[in-house]
């Protein structure tokens, strides 16, 4: 844990305090019952790319 | 009782009052009340100055507004063309802004006269006014007690009378902390109803601009300057200003319970008391993994907080306070994994409150104790020991992790005389009717009907 590019290096209190909070969060996340993960999640870039690959339908076919 | 805006109004149309002699009282009570260390910028020529313009437009009959001639204070963290804008950080420099913060700009239009700058948590990354580098509010019921924060001045400010409004911020409580702590009325609205043109940012997807008053009816009387469309802010485009307040016959409200929502005995019973007197329809229910929503809330918090303020940090990390900047550094710690989990729980948090049924608000405490002495750093209550902090954000954080609108009301007081809050929340959007029944249960509570 180096802190922010130009120091002062953070302090012990500070080390601990950040610590605590990292803690506190993960835990906090983990404890969820959690529903599962999605089946599909909506990535804008690559979703577009494919519907620009996508085949254009013919006219009049069926 | 102190005045209220309303009351205010009511003087200046009638001429009982102008707007000079309102300004003259509110710098006398702010200069009795200096200990309060409510404000960071006041120049009483400059008050005074906005107040004679005011009595100009009265007294020729052409008003900007009824709330011409009012004043109005202002969290230090809204830019504002006259006083320098810090967000109580050494990080910024004491000059005024190039431009008003829309919501600011709105109200000097409509002829409110910017009375002060409020005191505030630093970059208002906290909930108790302890940190800032104008040094801590003080409790105008009990000055030895926090006010809470982070907009803490604006709410002594208020509750010692010194302006009727005050103008708050609030990412996880922030104008509902201060408002249940100092026995005032606060009002955050849903998440894209008002804008945060101006409004220096903590975390862009959890912040609401918020008004602070004397009484229900003021923030009433101010939505119409705060609530609607500014294509300065993408996130209100779709808001509209402020409708009719409804009529509704038997609101529904359901007072959350669960694990992570415990509350101190006392508070407990002044609120079963209150929601007694409210004759309404209340139903408990259960909600559950707060813990992990509160997670996700801090998550967020942190990790757009870090984001906002990486340059700067890098720059001059001494410009931040030690604890602010410990939050700051957890923030850059939190990998793209939490973050997304958050995000996750988020999305969960609001279909679960939304599956809670047919209900009309949801109902807390503000608090889940009375505000702490200054200096004491842990609360304990409902079997838990927390820090003071934690204790203030306790339930507040759920309304801008979901982005409800939300208001604090105050319900009563505990045995040593400090107030309590009861604050009820709203469906997404819903503000008008989250403020049909906070108006109908404040009349119960509070007014006698």
């Amino acid at each position: 844990m180096n802190g922010s590019a130009n120091q002062p290096e953070l302090s012990r209190d500070q080390l601990v305090r950040i610590a605590q909070t990292l803690k506190r969060i993960r835990d906090g996340l983990a404890s969820s019952s959690g529903a599962s993960e999605p089946a599909h999640i909506f990535i804008p870039g690559l979703q577009d790319a494919q519907v620009k690959q996508a085949p254009k339908p013919t006219q009049g076919s069926k | 009782m102190i005045e209220t805006l309303a009351q205010q109004m009511a003087q200046l149309a009638r001429g009982a009052v102008t707007p000079s002699l309102l300004a003259e009282r509110a710098l006398a009570r702010a200069g009795e009340c200096a200990g309060l260390n409510a404000f960071v910028a006041l120049d009483a020529a400059h008050v005074l100055r906005q107040a004679a313009e005011a009595d100009a437009r009265r007294s020729r009959g052409s008003p900007a507004s009824p709330i011409d001639g009012v004043p109005i204070a202002v969290k230090d963290n809204y830019l504002t063309i006259d006083y320098p804008t810090t967000a109580c950080s050494r990080a910024l420099p004491l000059e005024p802004a190039g431009v008003d913060a829309t919501i600011v700009a709105n109200l000097r239009r409509a002829g409110a006269i910017i009375f002060g700058k409020t005191n505030m948590h630093e970059w208002a990354y906290g909930a108790t006014n302890a940190t800032s580098s104008f040094g801590p509010t003080r409790n105008p019921r009990n000055p030895d007690h926090i006010t809470g924060g982070s907009s803490g001045g604006s709410g002594a400010a208020v509750a010692a009378g010194v302006v009727a409004a005050a103008l708050g911020s609030d990412t996880g409580g922030s104008v509902r902390i201060p408002s249940g702590a100092c026995g005032i009325y606060g009002f955050k609205p849903s998440y894209g109803r008002a804008s945060r043109h101006g409004v220096l940012p903590l975390s862009w997807s959890l912040d609401a601009p918020g008004l602070l008053a004397a009484a229900l009816e003021d923030i009433l009387l101010l939505l119409p300057y705060f609530l609607g469309a500014d294509a300065c802010d993408p996130t209100t485009a779709r808001s509209r200003p402020l409708e009719p307040i409804p009529d509704l016959d038997a609101p529904r409200v359901l007072n959350l319970v669960g694990n992570g929502l415990e509350r101190s005995a006392e508070v407990d019973q002044v609120m079963s008391t209150a929601l007694i007197r409210t004759g309404l329809d209340v139903t408990d229910r259960e909600v559950e993994g707060a813990a992990a929503y509160f997670a996700a809330w801090e998550a967020i918090l942190h990790c757009e907080a870090s984001s906002y303020h990486g340059a700067q940090l890098d720059r001059d990390p001494s410009g931040y306070s030690p604890v602010t900047r410990a939050h700051l550094e957890a923030g850059r710690m939190l990998t793209g994994v939490d973050l997304l989990k958050a995000q996750k729980l988020r999305g969960q948090l609001m279909a679960h409150l939304d599956g809670l049924g047919d209900w009309d608000a949801l109902v807390l405490p503000t608090l889940p104790v009375v505000a702490p002495l200054i200096g004491d750093e842990w609360q304990s209550f409902g079997g838990r020991k927390v820090t003071t902090q934690d204790s203030m954000t306790w339930f507040c954080w759920i309304g801008n992790l979901a982005g409800l609108p939300c208001i604090s009301i105050p319900c009563g007081a505990s045995s040593n005389g400090l107030p309590v809050g009861m604050m009820l929340m709203g469906r997404p959007g819903a503000d008008e009717h989250l403020l049909a029944v906070a108006r109908r249960v404040d009349r119960r509570i509070n007014m006698g009907a």
